[in-house]
């Protein structure tokens, strides 16, 4: 209960705070009654209402004698499963414009199949290799589609490889 | 009868049947393959009808198209990534299916629907193809924002037991579609003054990352808990997995006739297309139902109105390009530019004197729908026998072909980022009881119904009971606002003929 009522109230902050931003425009008058601003805003003041509903309907129906308490356990949330897998994932899309395609994908192949629970070493690496090989010979050189190919020393395999396909 | 037969003569030339073959055998892989959309399929295939003359090359580029979005359900249904945006309603219910150890038939119930779908969509174009085209000409602004409003009235019907929740997905959905410039004056919202948010929020990352992502993300959580269980195979393994049977798939003719229609029509809309209709038709569907509840859980009903619909808008897209020379989407447009290039003059008179054009569409839809059933499932075996391969692999293929996917759209690692994040939220989105799906639909329909009604609030000066109370617009409005409200009311109904029955 407290963790969603924590993230309603997440969103609830965020969702007042982007009611009255909206962005760096003035008032359209040329657009009627409903402007660039005005629709958004509608969403918004909807989207307010509706989540402190909701709000309120999770307090209402939480179990008898549960309190307001979140078990912030820091360790048991940085070794949980799904923290490393989007972790993972987060450092994955960055690492792809500095090591390209190839060696970023391979990298994580092996550490991602490993979290989900392939413990067998040469699967892992083989698997990584093959799918690896596979997926940038179908989609860049059958395909013509350009994948990230890094930059140094990554560019440079990357177009090697280029040439060779 | 005289164009239809010249149709036949100018299809079935054996060169040109090899051709359409082809073509269907190259739209069903790269349908298939996450992040090669239909219209991605349609520009990759118009390098070979550089050689061709430009009837053969419309009847190329049109197998390709079909096929391309049929091929979209198998990725949908494998591994609940939508090879093309409009097979996201067939992961509601196809993946479900395979999951519990039926993938043939869900895979079977896609195709044959697409077929029926294709076929029948190619038949409405033929016969009414002129005038379909001039009373779609009719739908002004208002009339195409009752349309789209009414593809977002079933946002309650998508989790009737969790209305509000889905109602808040749906809204988050549609203000996710207006960050960025404004469709009518252009003004930058919500981009704290990042270039990069100028453009929008695209919707295919969002898309593969609430759907894929998000479900490589549970198997990871859950993972944790099952590892032990992981050896004992597949679940429900138990299950008897065959193609759909002839009687299964007449008992859901309702469906497919239903869906066919509404496809057909939703494909002649311009900016409508096979994503608003599969999304519209899926729906339309689990409100008629009598057991809603089925739905999302492997309904075969579910799978055939969104390929029966997605299918059917790609003949309906046909229409107003052969006979206005308007193209109804993206591929339309690509096609519409091939034919250029070769010299033909686009617009109405092209039916009067060529009409060989529109038979020759006709006739290789015909055939490329055919074709597909047998090309269509060859390369779902093949997708198939991935499924057997355990997850630890598969899982991290998904994320490899998520991120091609999303990659490729812009060549822009900013949107694989945007795919991983949208992956999280909808991690958490499904955790705490919100719909990934609404919030997908509203995001898909979010720019067509803000530009539609700001456009028809300004053609009436600022009036909003007068674009409210246009014939078209009035009835549409009122069936959306009945559906919408529906399923709030009908508990209140059931709870009070409780009361008074107690």
């Amino acid at each position: 209960m407290a963790l969603e009522l924590l993230f309603n109230g997440g969103l609830l902050v965020f969702f007042i705070y982007c009611f009255f931003y909206i962005g760096g425009i003035g008032h359209d008058p040329a657009t009627g009654i409903l402007d660039a601003a005005e629709w958004p805003r509608l969403l918004l003041g909807l989207l307010i209402v509706f989540i402190a509903i909701n709000m309120a309907k999770v307090y209402k129906n939480r179990q008898k004698g549960e309190t307001f308490k979140i078990d912030f356990n820091i360790k048991k949330i940085v070794t949980s499963k799904l923290f490393i897998g989007s972790v993972l994932l987060l450092i994955y899309s960055f690492s792809l414009d500095y090591l390209g395609f190839v060696f970023s994908s391979i990298i994580f192949f092996m550490v991602y199949s490993r979290l989900l629970g392939e413990k067998r070493i040469k699967i892992l690496v083989l698997s990584s290799l093959v799918s690896v090989a596979i997926l940038y010979v179908l989609f860049n050189s059958l395909l013509g589609i350009m994948l990230p190919r890094g930059v140094g020393a990554f560019r440079n395999f990357a177009l090697f490889l280029e040439s060779l396909i | 009868m005289e164009l239809l037969m010249m149709g036949l003569e100018v299809v079935f030339v054996p060169s040109t049947l090899v051709l359409i073959f082809f073509g269907t055998v190259l739209g069903v892989i790269f349908g298939a393959l996450p992040g090669v959309s239909a219209s991605m399929a349609v520009v990759l295939g118009l390098t070979f009808t550089y050689g061709l003359d430009p009837v053969t090359s419309i009847a190329f580029l049109v197998a390709v198209y079909c096929a391309a979005i049929t091929g979209g359900g198998i990725t949908a249904i494998l591994f609940k990534i939508p090879g093309t945006p409009s097979s996201a309603p067939t992961t509601f219910d196809g993946h479900p299916m395979a999951q519990n150890g039926q993938p043939m038939k869900a895979l079977s119930i896609s195709l044959f629907c697409s077929a029926l779908g294709g076929i029948a969509a190619a038949i409405a174009m033929f016969l009414i193809s002129p005038q379909l085209a001039t009373a779609a000409l009719k739908f002004g602004p208002s009339e195409l924002f009752a349309i789209s409003f009414m593809g977002l009235s079933v946002l309650t019907a998508l989790d009737e037991g969790n209305v509000l929740k889905t109602l808040i997905s749906g809204l988050l959905g549609l203000w996710l579609a207006t960050v960025g410039m404004d469709p009518i004056g252009g003004f930058a919202r919500f981009t704290w003054g990042n270039s990069t948010l100028l453009s929008g929020i695209e919707m295919i990352p969002v898309m593969i990352g609430m759907f894929a992502i998000t479900q490589v993300l549970k198997e990871t959580k859950e993972r944790s808990k099952i590892e032990e269980l992981d050896e004992a195979g597949p679940k429900n393994n138990t299950v008897e997995d065959k193609v759909i049977s002839m009687k299964e798939l007449w008992n859901i003719k309702g469906t497919i006739a239903r869906s066919g229609v509404m496809g057909t029509i939703v494909g002649i809309l311009p900016g409508a297309g096979a994503t608003i209709a599969s999304f519209l038709s899926y729906t339309s569907e689990v409100k008629l139902s009598k057991h809603p509840e089925t739905f999302g859980k492997g309904e075969p009903r579910g799978i055939a109105a969104s390929e029966t619909a997605n299918n059917a808008a790609t003949g309906g897209s046909m229409v107003p390009l052969l006979s206005l020379g308007i193209p109804g989407g993206n591929a339309a447009a690509i096609m519409m530019s091939a034919l250029v290039m070769k010299g033909v003059q686009m617009g109405p008179l092209l039916l009067k004197t060529q009409p060989q054009y529109l038979s020759s569409v006709f006739v290789s839809m015909i055939v490329t729908n055919i074709f597909m059933v047998v090309v269509s499932f060859a390369v779902a075996k093949v997708f198939g026998k991935i499924l057997s391969i355990p997850y630890s692999i598969l899982g991290t293929v998904i994320i490899l072909l998520a991120t091609i996917g999303s990659f490729a759209l812009q060549n822009n690692t900013g949107n694989v980022f945007l795919m991983i994040i949208a992956g999280i939220i909808g991690f958490a989105f499904s955790k705490f009881g919100f719909n990934n799906a609404a919030l997908i639909l509203g995001l898909v329909l979010g720019e067509m119904i803000e530009s539609n009604l700001r456009r028809a609030i300004m053609i009436e000066q600022g009036n909003v009971i007068n674009v409210f109370t246009k014939p078209i617009t009035a009835v549409l409005m009122v069936i959306s606002l009945i559906s919408l409200l529906w399923p709030v009311v009908k508990p209140l109904i059931s709870k009070n003929k409780a009361k008074i029955a107690g």
